[in-house]
């Protein structure tokens, strides 16, 4: 049940009880009334009862005072009284008239009293004309007699009669003036008390209302007070029309205007002249009320006229009835961004003038120096040949060295190039199996000469993403190296696999070469550095610098793992 | 191993490398006509007969042309570029030689419509077992189309 409902039903019956009560007591007030007009009349009745004997009993006396006295102030009241009896008793017919048992008495009365009043009447008549001489005055009994006494009795009856209808008819009153104290004091006390309820509900109603209101008021306060007290955006109102309706502190910074001075304005001068022009403001507004929101990244105008890039979302806000309230508009000042983008963008065009560069050096240290080892070599070999016999062997010896410094230079700038290369190449990336790989560069080496016994234990199915090329060349050159360092080994052993550590795949090449001293591990892969005679085993100390480059180009890392005689592992995780 | 009507065309600008080039195709008993173009223009002057080739007998095609990629003037790609654009030696075989293994220059070349791309070896003993491969494919095992009807 609603609020509503409740309230409505308990005031309705408290209301239906008041209106009850209201109605009874006019009911009961007019029933007293009547009541109050009964009790009056039957009173009215009991005197004009009294009367009529009081005046029957005045005739008489007045009546024998005359016959007595001659006087004639006695006939005159003798007369008055008489008149005053029949008066009486007309009216006592009158008033009794809703009476029958009282008119029945009344109809045995009336003839009584005639009759009375035609003695008292023949009595003064006779004395008037038989004699001047007092009348023998009837003695007291006789004249009082049956008659008046059978009048006194009748009247007392019907006095009686008259009395317990006064008793009742008082009782009546008195019985309903006190019901209808209960009925008014109860009534009421019901009404007061779903007064008392709806008020209570109300007041509960209220007090959770109160409470709701103040917390949406403290919410609102809340994020109103965040709002302003943001200062990395501005964020403000705008009515509907586009004029600035509130302001933060982050609009102040950004902006430049107190909110003193800019609330009210229209927000179109935030952009710039060239914008305004096109229409750019109230296009933007329209955006935002046609499609909720609009975003926009652009050059906009600060208090001082400079002008500072920002990012600026609008978005809509209507009430519960869709009605556009205004919009909410938030701004960024994203001046350094933009101008980090520019550096960045500056920064990566020196970057590509510079790998071209470095494009063209590679390019032309590729053909422009290898020439010249190639002519060092190839005439080298011409002399040896075609002067054989006029070279002595040192000679021939000394042009062998030639022969082998030209084409270990050659070596170096093919490896230096493959490392420049490595630098310049774009990683592709996709599933490499990279035991495939391993295998292929273990069948590539010449495991049958000079005698070498070299077994390869290469895990199956180990997968990684990557780039191919360049992942093999890693290998190639760690397989390469493992190779070359277990030549003085009667059983070489070279294995591939994969471990866990640390919860990182980790890949690893173990050989049971020569192995090396930790404490050079530190020189290990820097470029054109070795740990062991080129006599012992040849090398341009390019290739683990070159496997380290990879290996970081993947955003992995590689180390190694040895001791002098205890052969060499090197790990790496990409 | 000769064919002595058949030329070849080698286009080279560097001196050690010609002379080493002719060497190794000595060496191999390859005794062909051996014109050298020293840059670009002097290669297309020859194909074309233009220039100091003016007025060359265009009916001796060469049976093969060494191309050097790195040369003055026009370099090898351009040069193959135009080789390729003309009728007359639009199947004229090509064989790039050269000390670059760059990728952009081996797609580069084969994208122009080069036959083979030989890098030339360092070390001379290499280089003269290249030189006399590609003796042996090209001027012996290669059946060249037939010429005038290369349309």
């Amino acid at each position: 049940m609603t609020l509503r409902t409740k309230l409505t039903l308990v005031c309705s019956i408290a209301l239906l009880i008041v209106g009850g009560v209201s109605l009874l007591s006019f009911r009961w007030t007019q029933r007293a009334d009547e009541d109050q007009h009964w009790v009056t009349h039957t009173r009215m009745v009991l005197g004009k009862l009294d009367a009529v004997v009081i005046n029957v009993l005045s005739a008489e006396t007045e009546q024998r005072a005359y016959l007595l006295t001659r006087e004639a102030s006695h006939l005159i009241a003798y007369k008055e009284a008489l008149n005053s009896t029949q008066r009486e008793v007309d009216e006592v017919r009158e008033l009794t008239a809703d009476n029958p048992g009282q008119q029945q008495t009344l109809k045995q009365l009336e003839p009584l009293i005639s009759k009375k009043i035609s003695e008292l009447r023949e009595q003064v008549t006779a004395h008037t004309v038989k004699s001047i001489q007092p009348p023998t005055p009837a003695p007291y009994a006789n004249i009082e007699g049956e008659a008046t006494q059978h009048i006194r009795s009748l009247i007392t009856a019907m006095k009686a009669t008259e009395e317990s209808l006064l008793t009742e008819r008082l009782a009546a009153a008195q019985a309903s003036s006190r019901r209808m104290k209960v009925v008014i004091v109860l009534g009421n006390m019901l009404a007061v008390v779903f007064f008392a309820v709806a008020a209570l509900v109300i007041y509960e109603e209220m007090g959770k209302r109160r409470k709701v209101e103040d917390f949406l008021r403290q919410s609102e306060e809340r994020f109103r007070l965040m709002a302003e007290r943001v200062k990395e955006y501005a964020i403000f109102m705008l009515g509907p029309g586009g004029h600035v309706a509130s302001w933060n502190e982050g609009a102040q910074r950004i902006k430049g205007y107190h909110a003193d001075e800019i609330i009210g304005q229209h927000f179109s001068r935030f952009y710039p002249e060239e914008d305004v022009m096109r229409g750019k403001p109230d296009y933007e507004l329209k955006v935002a009320a046609e499609q909720g929101q609009v975003e926009d990244e652009g050059w906009r105008i600060r208090k001082d006229g400079t002008r500072f890039w920002a990012n600026v979302v609008i978005t809509a806000l209507r009430d519960e009835r869709g009605i556009l309230r205004g919009f909410a508009k938030v701004s960024r000042d994203m001046t350094e961004r933009r101008r980090a983008e520019d550096e960045i963008k500056r920064q990566n065009a020196l970057l590509a003038a510079a790998n071209k560069e470095l494009d063209a050096f590679s390019y032309s240290v590729a053909h422009d120096l290898r020439a010249p080892l190639r002519a060092i070599d190839g005439f080298s070999q011409a002399l040896l040949q075609d002067y054989q016999e006029h070279i002595p062997e040192d000679g021939r010896m000394y042009l062998e060295r030639i022969r082998a410094g030209a084409t270990r230079m050659a070596q170096l700038i093919e490896d230096l190039l493959t490392l420049a290369q490595i630098s310049r190449h774009e990683i592709a990336h996709s599933e490499v199996d990279l035991s495939r790989i391993a295998e292929e560069v273990a069948a590539q080496l010449p495991t049958s000469e000079e005698g070498r016994a070299v077994q390869f234990s290469i895990a199956p199915g180990l997968f990684v993403s990557g780039d191919r090329r360049l992942l093999r060349i890693a290998l190639e050159n760690l397989i390469g190296n493992a190779y070359k360092f277990t030549s003085k080994q009667p059983a070489a052993q070279i294995e591939f696999g994969r471990q866990n550590g640390g919860g990182e795949s980790v890949f690893f090449i173990r050989d049971n070469g020569p192995g090396f001293d930790m404490q050079y591990a530190d020189k290990l892969f820097g470029v054109f550095q070795r740990l062991h005679r080129d006599s012992e085993f040849p090398g341009t100390g390019v290739g683990l610098a070159t496997v380290q480059r990879i290996v970081h180009r993947h955003g992995g890392r590689i180390w190694a793992d040895a001791a002098v005689g205890k052969g060499a592992t090197f790990y790496f995780v990409l | 191993m000769t064919t002595n009507e058949a030329v070849i065309l080698l286009v080279e600008d560097n001196p050690d490398d010609e002379m080493l080039t002719i060497r190794g195709l000595k060496q191999n008993r390859i005794h062909n006509e051996i014109i050298i173009a020293h840059d670009g223009v002097e290669a297309l002057d020859y194909l074309f007969g233009t220039g100091q080739f003016t007025g060359r007998d265009l009916s001796v095609v060469p049976q093969v042309v060494l191309l050097d990629l790195k040369l003055p003037k026009i370099n090898g790609l351009e040069v193959l570029k135009r080789v390729r654009e003309d009728e007359r030696t639009r199947l004229l075989p090509v064989v790039i030689l050269t000390s670059s293994n760059e990728e952009r220059d081996r797609i580069q070349g084969y994208d122009l419509g080069a036959n083979s791309y030989v890098r030339k070896p360092v070390d001379f003993g290499e280089f003269s077992e290249a030189v006399r491969q590609l003796g042996l494919y090209w001027l012996i095992l290669n059946q060249a189309a037939p010429a005038g009807r290369s349309k």
